[in-house]
């Protein structure tokens, strides 16, 4: 292995969940426990955070639209300039907390970190973290939405990087293995934390680099075998993985023509690629339509080239994308 | 033949933090400037000595503006916006303290009345002299990131660039409702050429709209690599200069505009432009960028730069002198440099 360079850029974590999850006391927690941090809180909701270190800056969510050649996407405007002029102080913060309101789509906070060359320069996305309340958890993803409307607790689930269980106090074994499970079936990737009182280790939110194109090498894709618990939702995780060389040309097709029709569904996702005539691994990941790739470490020659990719999304199908991408290999038809 | 400018440092300050903003004083002796750390100071502009020191916005000053009167307007993130009178000899006053309770993303005198219009959040104001407010208009879509007068006959209308487009008032009527120029996309500056016939706006998506504003018709500049927040008018009102990346796009506006036409293309920087200002009524175009490097142009003329300097730390403003022949350079981690530019 080699050591990555040190990035110089802040880290910024974005914090989900619904009202009454705790998000408050999480970022009070955050903000009180002895870490050494100077840390800057964005916040969208009024909360009761004082502290003597930090700064809070409370933003006005305006989401917008753009569109930059066939990439539609939305913002997050009022991120741009806040966090703009965050990179312009001298004293700069250690680390950013974002706090998103209970009912916000994480996408257009995530692409705008994608979309801002400003942003990108200084700033990196650390991950998205989503508290959920154990006892309450199930009934949201429950809530009957209008045609058309995202549950936005299914949404914010299939973004996460690290999910948060809190309040497990409030719930018996049965009742937090079924979380765990309702969890599972939209999102099998994150990893989960259990907790009370929001009283998590921060390591296990702060510095995750879950947005970090080397971690993308850290997916494992077999939770693909996992289909005990199919719940009736249109939102879940797929894993695929496929030995052998991708013609370069084919698969930037495929995923091309993937994500102009399907970008909308398609949450999360991150992979490594077995490119034909490369000697590196592509590492790659996204959110809906816009997506980061780049080379890695070398293949070995003791190494077995294979893909890998996960998808978290909305209406996937499995056998559809494992046929897509095999129809990308080397020799395929 | 090369045209032979001389351009030398006069003298240089230090703030604590990124000087972002800077206005001089209408007579040209003194000049403001501002820094996110909070500070506003006067300084002589000769020496570059404290004259004064106007009171603080706690999380940084953000604009800066002195009327023709002599009344110096400051904005800041801490949402308030303050209105001083500023003599020579004389500890500055403070005429009114004015809170809006968002950060002020923009100040702007209007050039036929003694009124100072206000960007915070999503309202834009009109302030008399004495920091009442004339006109409130507080129905913006989003955030207001721009604001800039256009003077037609002896009215001036007031504009506010945000998300969608811009927004025209008169303050006149304040209750009348504004004229918007409609373009789906965030805009981040907003400059009206000094003819008066034409608006432009830098975008988020990388390119520049511009109105033709007895029409309205419009039309795009895209392409730019990235989010477009340098753009300014020649006092000529035929060239209008875009600074994006390491490169500066002049674009003719002379007799029907600069649709169809290909613009100049100054290359000269090697990081990205952060700072970008014609003189008040000479050719000359002053450019800074994020590596420390301010270079001026004299871009009808040649498209290599004429001369080049360098701050220490990558300039954050460029402010023209009334007289044009100073150059303010506010730099990144809170040097002030002045350039006397001679030719």
């Amino acid at each position: 292995m080699t050591n990555a360079p040190i990035d110089p850029r802040v880290p910024v974590t974005v914090l989900t969940g619904f009202l009454g999850s705790g998000k408050t006391t999480l970022l009070n927690h955050v903000l009180t426990a002895e870490h050494g941090k100077r840390i800057a809180v964005i916040e969208n909701e009024f909360g009761e955070i004082g502290i003597d270190d930090a700064l809070v800056i409370d933003a006005d969510e305006e989401i917008f639209e753009m569109n930059n050649g066939c990439i539609c996407c939305t913002v997050r405007g009022d991120l741009i300039r806040i966090l703009g002029n965050l990179m312009r102080r001298r004293d700069k913060f250690d680390h950013i907390l974002i706090e998103t309101t209970g009912l916000a789509d994480p996408a257009p906070v995530a692409q705008t970190f994608f979309v801002d060359d400003d942003i990108k320069r200084h700033l990196r996305l650390d991950a998205i973290v989503t508290l959920v309340d154990a006892k309450h958890l199930p009934q949201h993803l429950d809530d009957q939405k209008a045609e058309g409307v995202e549950n936005e607790a299914v949404e914010q689930l299939a973004f996460a990087d690290r999910i948060v269980i809190n309040k497990i106090d409030l719930v018996d074994d049965d009742g937090l293995a079924d979380v765990r499970d309702r969890i599972r079936s939209i999102n099998a990737v994150a990893q989960i934390v259990e907790t009370q009182h929001g009283q998590v280790d921060l390591d296990q939110v702060l510095g995750v680099h879950a947005f970090d194109l080397e971690r993308a090498l850290d997916v494992d894709p077999n939770f693909l075998t996992d289909t005990d618990h199919q719940h009736d939702l249109s939102v879940t995780s797929i894993g695929l993985e496929l030995e052998g060389d991708l013609v370069g040309d084919k698969l930037n097709d495929w995923l091309g023509q993937l994500l102009s029709t399907r970008g909308t569904d398609i949450f999360r996702m991150k992979g490594i690629l077995a490119i034909a005539g490369s000697d590196e691994r592509h590492v790659f990941q996204g959110v809906h339509m816009l997506f980061d790739a780049k080379e890695s470490s070398v293949w070995q020659p003791d190494e077995v080239r294979a893909s890998k990719m996960v998808f978290i999304g909305r209406n996937l199908d499995r056998d559809e994308l494992t046929a897509s991408l095999a129809a990308c290999l080397v020799g395929a038809r | 033949m090369k045209p032979s400018i001389s351009v030398k440092p006069a003298w240089s300050a230090t703030l604590g933090d990124w000087v972002g903003c800077a206005a001089w004083s209408p007579d040209g002796s003194t000049v403001a400037v501002g820094s996110l750390a909070g500070e506003a100071i006067v300084l002589d502009a000769r020496t570059g000595a404290v004259t004064a020191k106007l009171a603080e916005h706690p999380l940084g000053v953000s604009c800066l503006a002195w009327s023709p009167a002599g009344l110096l307007g400051s904005g800041g993130h801490d949402g308030v916006v303050r209105l001083a009178r500023v003599r020579s000899s004389e500890a500055p006053v403070t005429l009114a303290s004015v809170p809006f309770g968002r950060w002020i993303a923009g100040l702007a005198w209007s050039p036929t009345d003694p009124l100072l219009a206000v960007a915070a959040g999503r309202s834009l104001c009109a302030l008399d002299a004495e920091g009442a407010a004339v006109a409130n208009w507080e129905d913006l879509p989003s955030t207001v990131t721009a604001v800039s007068w256009s003077v037609g006959g002896k009215v001036s209308t007031l504009g506010a660039a945000c998300y969608g487009g811009v927004w025209w008032y008169r303050p006149q009527e304040p209750e009348a409702p504004p004229r918007h120029l409609a373009y789906k996309g965030s805009m981040l500056t907003l400059d009206v050429a000094p003819n008066g016939r034409w608006a432009a706006s830098g975008c988020q998506d990388g390119s520049v709209h511009i109105w033709r504003l007895w029409s309205g018709d419009d039309l795009t500049m895209s392409g730019y690599p990235s989010k477009v927040e340098h753009v300014a008018f020649q006092d000529s009102s035929e060239w209008m200069a875009v600074g994006n990346g390491p490169e500066v796009t002049v674009w003719d506006f002379r007799g029907k505009g600069p649709g169809g036409r290909a613009p100049k293309v100054l290359s000269g920087h090697e990081g990205t432009i952060t700072a970008l200002a014609y003189q008040h009524r000479g050719p000359l175009l002053a450019t800074g960028d994020d590596a420390g490097r301010i270079l001026l142009w004299d871009p009808t003329k040649s498209k290599r730069p004429i001369q080049a300097g360098v701050s220490p730390m990558g300039g954050a403003s460029l402010t023209w002198s009334p007289d044009d022949c100073s150059l303010l350079v506010g730099g990144a981690a809170g040097q002030v440099l002045c350039l006397q530019v001679a030719s």
